[in-house]
């Protein structure tokens, strides 16, 4: 019991950003090697074990009746973000600390003040004029209705903990956060897993927020069976009437495997609207299981679906995402034939997928993607999902007919995709590079043998002049160009700010008067 | 003979070791502040450190140790600009670059500059005018890497005397070098000075040297050879008796910044510019000093 009683009134550690909790001991060092503390040893393991036991069983008791106690946890460690590893784009210029998601890391600037401050993090955009301008493209078809997320941002934390509350302090229009996701890898530690796990702790519905008044944002989490220090939130402000800013970011945690999440308590979640992994794993095996057999339809008693015509039972498997589309490949060979019709994936989204998507599942899509023009690979292939190898085989196999790619933050792309696709997609029309920042400025001189480019998104990445000219050189359709925060140097900062206002609000304008000046 | 040889290879390895060591050794600045504001609005509760229109900053950083100073110019009180906002932001973007890393020692124009630049970046214009003066030790160089603009400035005293020192910037007579944003519109009517015209000097310094950052509240009410006086009480470097020095310090000037018959620096620099005018000059008054110490975690 005394023990018992201590565990529940252990203080509350703390960690800054910097700073380190006290380490907590969670069982006693072994002491000296002497007989009599050896003997006290034994007794305290006794007593120790028996207390949890009792304790366990307590709680057990508790949730068997429906009673809701507080958790025997020990320790509960608050800490603020301590790094920003990435993220999909922002208000700020590249080498100013003004609205930068930098700003986002250690501990809280301006709250609880509420107003428009530089030290706060704001995403680039608000509001719906980024999807109804001239250049932007049309939504692609499949879009699962429950992905909503425009922009995200990854923050790792000092120390892995079983998270049991995440709290965003929102400083200015708050509201536009609306999912957010742990990771089973740790970014500090050198050995990368193999198997690497994004579980959603939260996710919503984009909401208006009648007043910009800050806020403490703190949404019931769901509980996850690692222990995370690396968190992604994902944003929505289309329906934001200003830019949203954020200030810091708390997660707050344990240490130890929280004691209700060991019993496997059946948790029933049904506000989780993604699809959890043994779904994408029956994706995978639906390929692979009926990939090799192509042999030739056979129509005869399918029942009712032999009266439908052909064109009708693609219409409605139009209306399906992908999962369910490979799903239901595998309940007929019928269904099967219909499902990996290559008419079916003309258009391809794979960013709402972007946790899940590995080489492998990309080689199995291969087959079926022959007519495919249009493609988003938007955020996938982080951490080593996606290999260059494996999207270059992609894009030999499928890159024909390619009208339009989307490739913003895909951190594996190197110099020698840009080549494959500027050799295998001669009709290329759009390409956004967007935040591909660690892609090597030599790399985008591959982009000016796309002669047919008409919409070009180079919005923070490091483009040089060489480059540029050559693309304004030689792709003479180009209608749209985005530069935006693509600076580096000092010394052309003040430049370089100027272009970069005008090239957001009239970058069409500007464009065509380049073009004028060339002709 | 061998014992004499092992000997001496002894005594020569200390000698080098030792002389290795107090080379390799980090310096750091212990530091304590200290102001006055002329007004005594002790009611208002500001964020930072700021002493009436004054503000200034302690920071370090993994290679450096940086101070800054900058003194809200009142100008524009009678518009409702608040001066001692422009100052404080400015003092605190610095504070913020040096914490996050975005500075080389050698470079201190370079702080001022960007944080400049971060003021600008706000979209409701911060109005103000400030001078300023950053003084940055590199721990490892064991330099001193100094930037001043305006009257704000700094002393370097050794062994009872000053052996460097920061210039004074001024167009003419209470006129300084001065940072602004100006209101829209009135941008050619104001002075304003780029951040790049800083005086930035270099100097060497050694253990136990003291440095002293001040707004020109401090400098224009009292002569160097009082402030050195006041130095000399100094005996040892830990942080009271820094704190107390400068508390001392900082209260001399306040009471005779109010001393209508003390014959101050200012009013002796008035005077040669054919103006009579005597006594002190109320004005606030933030005094930073720090003694160049060997580095400790």
């Amino acid at each position: 019991m005394g023990i018992r009683l201590k565990a529940l009134l252990a203080p509350r550690a703390l960690t800054s950003a910097k700073g380190r909790a006290p380490a907590c001991q969670p069982a006693p060092q072994f002491p000296m090697l002497t007989l009599l503390s050896m003997f006290y040893y034994i007794c305290l393991r006794r007593r120790s074990r028996s207390g949890t036991r009792g304790e366990a069983l307590n709680s057990r008791r508790a949730v068997e009746s429906g009673q809701r106690t507080a958790l025997p946890v020990t320790l509960e460690v608050e800490q603020y973000a301590k790094e920003v590893l990435d993220f999909s784009s922002h208000y700020g210029s590249e080498n100013s600390m003004s609205y930068t998601m930098w700003n986002l890391a250690g501990v809280p600037n301006v709250y609880p003040s509420s107003g428009d401050f530089t030290q706060t993090a704001v995403f680039r955009a608000y509001g719906t004029w980024w999807e109804q301008c001239a250049s932007a493209p049309p939504r692609f078809r499949r879009t699962p209705p429950g992905f909503h997320s425009q922009d995200y941002i990854e923050l790792a934390f000092e120390e892995p903990v079983y998270p049991t509350a995440v709290e965003v302090l929102e400083t200015y229009y708050p509201g536009a956060i609306v999912q957010i996701q742990a990771c089973s890898l740790n970014p500090f530690s050198q050995n990368t897993p193999t198997d690497i796990r994004w579980e959603v702790l939260w996710s919503a519905e984009p909401t208006k927020v009648l007043t910009p008044q800050a806020r403490q944002f703190s949404p019931g989490i769901k509980q996850i069976s690692f222990p995370t220090n690396l968190l992604r939130l994902e944003v929505n402000s289309s329906l934001q009437q200003y830019y949203t800013e954020l200030d810091a970011v708390i997660l707050r945690g344990v240490r130890e495997r929280p004691i209700l999440a060991l019993y496997k308590m059946p948790v029933i979640d049904i506000s989780d609207p993604s699809d959890s992994d043994e779904e994408l794993a029956d994706m995978v095996a639906a390929i692979t299981s009926q990939d090799g057999d192509d042999g030739k339809p056979h129509n005869a008693g399918n029942g009712y679906f032999d009266r439908l015509p052909y064109e009708l039972i693609q219409l409605m498997l139009s209306h399906l995402t992908l999962p369910d589309l490979c799903r239901l490949a595998q309940s007929c060979k019928l269904l099967h034939q219909h499902c990996c019709d290559p008419l079916q994936y003309t258009q391809l989204s794979l960013q709402p997928y972007w946790a899940r998507l590995s080489d492998a599942s990309l080689g199995h899509l291969q087959g079926r993607c022959g007519l495919l023009q249009r493609l988003n690979l938007s955020w996938t292939g982080n951490r080593g999902t996606l290999t260059p190898s494996g999207f270059n085989s992609f894009m030999k196999a499928c890159g024909l007919s390619l009208v339009c790619l989307e490739l913003s933050c895909c951190h594996f792309l190197s110099e020698a995709c840009l080549e494959v696709v500027s050799q295998t997609c001669p009709g290329l029309q759009e390409l956004n590079l967007s935040s591909c920042d660690r892609l090597h400025p030599q790399a985008f001189t591959h982009i000016s043998k796309l002669s047919r480019l008409r919409r070009l998104v180079l919005y923070r990445t490091k483009i040089e002049q060489t480059a540029l000219l050559s693309i304004l050189t030689f792709c003479m359709e180009l209608r749209h160009l985005n530069l935006g925060s693509c600076v580096r140097k000092y010394s052309e900062k003040e430049e370089e700010e100027e272009e970069e206002e005008e090239e957001e609000e009239e970058k069409k304008k500007k464009k065509k008067k380049k073009k004028k000046k060339k002709k | 003979m061998l014992s004499v040889l092992s000997y001496g290879r002894l005594v020569a390895r200390a000698v080098i070791g030792g002389l290795s060591q107090t080379e390799s050794r980090d310096y750091s600045l212990v530091t304590a502040s200290c102001g006055f504001g002329k007004d005594f609005r002790k009611g208002i509760l500001k964020k930072g450190m700021c002493y009436g229109d004054d503000a200034c900053f302690i920071a370090r950083h993994r290679s450096a140790d940086v101070l800054g100073v900058a003194d809200g110019v009142g100008g524009w009180r009678d518009y409702g600009v608040d001066p001692s906002q422009f100052s404080g932001t400015l003092m605190k973007t610095c504070e913020r670059l040096v914490k996050e890393g975005r500075f080389i020692p050698s470079n201190p124009v370079e702080v001022l500059t960007t944080s400049y630049y971060e003021l600008l970046q706000n979209k409701v214009p911060l109005l103000g005018i400030s001078t300023a003066c950053i003084v940055v030790l590199d721990r490892q160089s064991h330099q001193l890497h100094t930037a001043n603009l305006g009257d704000s400035g700094f002393l370097v005293v050794r062994g009872g005397e000053v052996v460097h020192r920061s210039d004074e910037q001024q167009h003419y007579f209470n006129t300084p070098f001065q940072l602004s944003i100006a209101p829209p519109g009135t941008e050619g009517a104001v002075l304003s000075d780029s951040p790049d015209a800083a005086d930035s000097t270099s100097f060497d310094v050694q253990l136990g040297d003291i440095i002293l950052t001040a707004s020109d509240g401090l400098f224009d009410n009292m002569p160097d050879y009082m402030i050195l006086q006041e130095l000399t009480k100094l005996k040892s470097t830990n942080y009271e008796s820094i704190q107390q020095t400068a508390r001392s310090i900082a209260k001399q000037a306040h009471i005779l910044a109010y001393d209508p018959n003390y014959m101050s620096p200012f009013a002796q620099f008035a005077c040669d510019n054919g103006l009579n005018v005597r006594g002190g000059k109320p004005d606030d008054i933030t005094v930073l000093l720090s003694i160049v110490a060997e580095y400790t975690d």
